[in-house]
């Protein structure tokens, strides 16, 4: 392969999976062994029809017995390297491939939110599924089929040189006129390829999308514009696919009928030649028996470099996603929170999204260890980033957050995680039991302390009303239960992991009256002994709180206790009256 | 998928009549496969144009009752009429033709706002512009970055929760349906704003019946009449005023945070 990206992209994902270069020499090495046996049986053929059949009067059997055992015995070796490098290819390769998808899925996970909600998710699935199968294609088959192709080819060639020059410069230069126009070929290749590979997860992404957003669809009757938004995706990966296919096509029919040239230049140059200059006929079999073994590297070059161009582009879009930089790295010098309750402050604080206005516009702000603040303005005012800043789900683009008076760049996920807890507006719930979702929380909680979190939240009427209890099984994303029965776990979720720092966003919205007051009842519970922050959707919170901040277009505008606020006649005053008015 | 999955349709035209529709539910019973019965034996009329809420606690059968006024499932026993068709009837989105729902989770695909809204069909300009204003989605959507052509991210990832909603609502506004179904799909909107999308709503005298299920007292005081829900079956039907005076259970749903 001359394309010297490949080679770049080879060397780093070595790098990353060292499995796959794990005694790959030896491997080599076999396989190349295995190759040179290969060329024991043309040379053997010319000198057993040279020295034993041709002109000569009587025909020494043993002397050709012999030949014919040492071909035997060259084969015999030759199987046996070969099997040798293909058990060491089944036991390396799919543990270094392992490890690319480990490093590739992990990697995902050090981005922030904000990666991961702006690029499509199907797109990030095909990252770490089909591309990295593209490249396990290729390094399970075509790339030692290359290697093997290439080896012989070469030895190949250098016996035809010992024979006769003449011959060999004739299908060598078969080999180079086909080799370049193979090269010219590869590059048309790859770009469909890479088309290809796009128009792939772009369908993914689309059928994905038509499938969760069933409902949606089904309500609306869009089912057939929906369909010719998938069908032109398909159609276009089709098309992609067909296009790229018919190269592949093209290039594989082409080696035969290059092998077919090259046999009939080799036999049609040989007469003549034979005829002139004495070649013998155990050279000219020779011949065709090493064009013969020249045809089939040729051919599985031509493949491999049909499956090396997708791993090729594969390889480069995994490591597209591992290369991405970490938008939130982990503190490479951590310093420890504090114990006890704790503070945050925001100095200077703005957002804003890569292509959108700022969010959160120089915030400045502290709130006192163990202090219950609600947050409330209207949707879009920047409430939910900024308890997503305080969880450091994102960074902020300018200014610093303090936790517990460390810069929050500087605090271990795994500290920040233990300590501070984050109730996210719509709680994502695995598939598996409800026990086993609470212990998100905290992995360690045994099965009497979710249950004691159950009945500390007031929560054991609605476990035991379910089919299985805790064992119930939540569903794909948590589909078996309500939006609020979710919120629920999620919950019971925050108080098992009993944080110093308690960000709850939006966590009661989804749940009804009569449930809800059971719930803030408990909410009112787990706010003891911490710091907590809660984005309020309803004003009941705000009430509840020891002080208000409200927010407008990502500013705070007002900032007291909830009887200073009304007082004040402002936007919370107009807030809490709409809100009365609403309520009562 | 086993042929019992596949849904049957009959022949009956969607009606183009441009006035809200009646509902029937005629001793309508629901269990999901293998559970028990969600909602039991439901009878209930809705007159053409009128507006009612759904209220009751939480797993009520709240969602589903309104489901299976879309024709998102079928009742298990009983039957569905919209002007007295059985909804089984409806040719192949037909119903959709009638009836569209709002769902609490507003899901939104990988497309632009205006796409959205249409959902890949024609509608002029005039008409994506008028539902996004009685859904109060304008103006936040002309402060993004390119309008109603901003993309709006895989399951409206750049959106807010009550930005989502708001589209949502305005993607079933657009379609004129004669019955429009809210199922607690102002959830994340602030309650002032909501206040104003269900009186632009009404203002609006769209030609539909409007069925909402809604938590606040603001909301469910527009309907002209509230079913209550309890366990699967209708509790009680009444204005507001009549509930609140009549049924203990009512006020103490709604007045729960009037105690706080």
């Amino acid at each position: 392969m001359s394309d010297t990206s490949v080679v770049q992209a080879l060397r780093r994902g070595f790098q990353i999976a060292p499995s796959l270069r794990k005694g790959l020499i030896l491997t080599l090495l076999l396989a190349g062994m295995g190759t040179a046996m290969s060329l024991v049986v043309p040379i053997t053929l010319q000198r057993i029809v040279d020295t034993q059949l041709v002109g000569v009067d009587n025909i020494d059997t043993s002397a050709v017995l012999r030949s014919g055992l040492v071909a035997v015995g060259a084969i015999l070796l030759a199987s046996l390297a070969r099997w040798g490098s293909l058990m060491r290819i089944a036991r390396f390769i799919p543990a270094g491939l392992a490890e690319l998808r480990n490093e590739a899925f992990s990697h995902l996970h050090r981005l922030s939110a904000l990666h991961t909600e702006t690029n499509r998710r199907g797109a990030m699935v095909a990252r770490v599924t089909s591309d990295v199968s593209a490249l396990e294609h290729f390094m399970e088959w075509a790339g030692i089929g290359m290697l093997i192709g290439i080896t012989q080819l070469f030895l190949a060639m250098v016996t035809m040189l010992f024979y006769d020059v003449r011959l060999a410069l004739i299908v060598i230069t078969g080999v180079v006129v086909y080799g370049v126009l193979l090269l010219w070929f590869q590059r048309l290749l790859k770009r469909a390829h890479s088309v290809h590979r796009n128009t792939i997860s772009d369908s993914m992404s689309a059928v994905s999308e038509s499938i969760t957003g069933l409902p949606v669809i089904r309500a609306h009757g869009a089912e057939p514009e929906t369909l010719a938004r998938v069908d032109q995706a398909l159609d276009r990966q089709f098309d992609a696919g067909f296009r790229t296919a018919r190269f592949g096509a093209f290039l594989f029919s082409s080696a035969e009928i290059f092998a077919g040239l090259i046999t009939a230049a080799v036999i049609g140059f040989g007469v003549v030649f034979g005829a002139r200059d004495q070649l013998t006929t155990g050279t000219l079999l020779a011949f065709l028996f090493l064009v013969n073994l020249l045809t089939e590297p040729v051919q599985m070059i031509v493949e491999a470099s049909d499956s090396a161009q997708a791993a090729g582009a594969g390889l480069r879009k995994v490591l597209a996603v591992i290369d991405e930089p970490v938008d939130l790295p982990d503190a490479a010098d951590p310093q420890s929170l504090p114990a006890g309750y704790l503070a945050v402050e925001a100095v200077d604080t703005t957002f804003q999204y890569p292509t959108g206005p700022p969010i959160i516009q120089n915030l400045n702000l502290t709130i006192a260890p163990g202090e219950r603040v609600a947050v409330v303005g209207q949707t879009g005012s920047g409430k939910t980033t900024f308890a997503k800043l305080i969880a450091r789900l994102i960074d902020p683009t300018g200014g610093v957050i303090t936790v517990g008076g460390v810069d929050l760049r500087n605090v271990a996920f795994a500290d920040l995680r233990t300590r501070v807890s984050y109730v996210p507006q719509q709680g994502f719930l695995f598939n598996t039991s409800l026990l086993e979702n609470i212990r998100y929380g905290r992995s360690k909680a045994t099965d009497t302390e979710v249950h004691q979190a159950i009945a500390d939240l007031n929560l054991g009427d609605w476990v035991d009303g379910l089919p299985d209890g805790l064992s119930t099984v939540a569903g794909v994303r948590g589909q078996n239960l309500s939006a609020g029965e979710r919120q629920l776990v999620a919950l019971t979720r925050a108080w098992v992991a009993n944080p110093d720092l308690l960000i709850l966003d939006e966590a009661t919205s989804a749940v009804d009256p009569a449930l809800e007051l059971k719930l803030r009842d408990a909410i009112e519970r787990l706010a003891q002994g911490r710091t907590s922050i809660t984005v309020a959707h309803r004003l009941s919170t705000a009430e509840a709180a020891d002080r208000v901040l409200v927010f407008d277009a990502g500013h705070i505008v007002e900032d007291g206790t909830h009887a200073e606020l009304v007082g004040l006649g402002g936007v919370y005053a107009s807030l809490h009256a709409d809100w009365a008015i609403a309520t009562r | 998928m086993e042929a019992d999955d596949i849904i049957q349709h009959g022949e009956t035209r969607p009606s183009e009549q441009p006035t809200g529709t009646s509902v029937a539910a005629d001793a309508v019973t629901f269990s999901y496969p293998g559970g028990t019965a969600v909602l039991s034996d439901l009878t209930f009329d809705i007159k053409p144009g009128e507006t009612v809420a759904i209220v009751g606690p939480t797993a009520s059968g709240k969602s589903t009752m309104v489901s299976l006024l879309a024709r998102l499932w079928d009742p298990s026993q009983g039957a569905i009429h919209l002007d007295g068709r059985d909804l089984r009837e409806f040719a192949e989105r037909g119903v959709a033709a009638e009836v569209t729902i709002v769902p609490q989770e507003a899901f939104l695909f990988n497309l632009s706002v205006r796409d959205n809204i249409t959902l890949g069909q024609e509608f002029s300009d005039d008409d994506i512009r008028a539902a996004a204003d009685l859904a109060q989605a304008t103006p936040f959507v002309e402060e993004l970055p390119d309008g109603f052509d901003t993309i709006v991210g895989e399951q409206g990832a750049t959106l807010s929760g009550g930005q989502a909603q708001r589209i949502a609502l305005a993607r079933s506004i657009i379609r004129k349906p004669r019955l429009l179904i809210l199922d607690d799909a102002t959830s994340a909107i602030d309650p002032s704003v909501e206040t104003a999308i269900l009186t632009g709503l009404r203002d609006a005298e769209l030609p539909s019946t409007v069925v909402i299920v809604a938590y606040r007292q603001a909301s469910i005081a527009l309907a002209d009449r509230v079913v209550l829900v309890n366990e699967g079956r209708i509790a009680a039907t009444g204005t507001h005023e009549e509930l609140l005076a009549s049924e203990p259970v009512y006020s103490e749903i709604l007045t729960a945070y009037a105690d706080v």
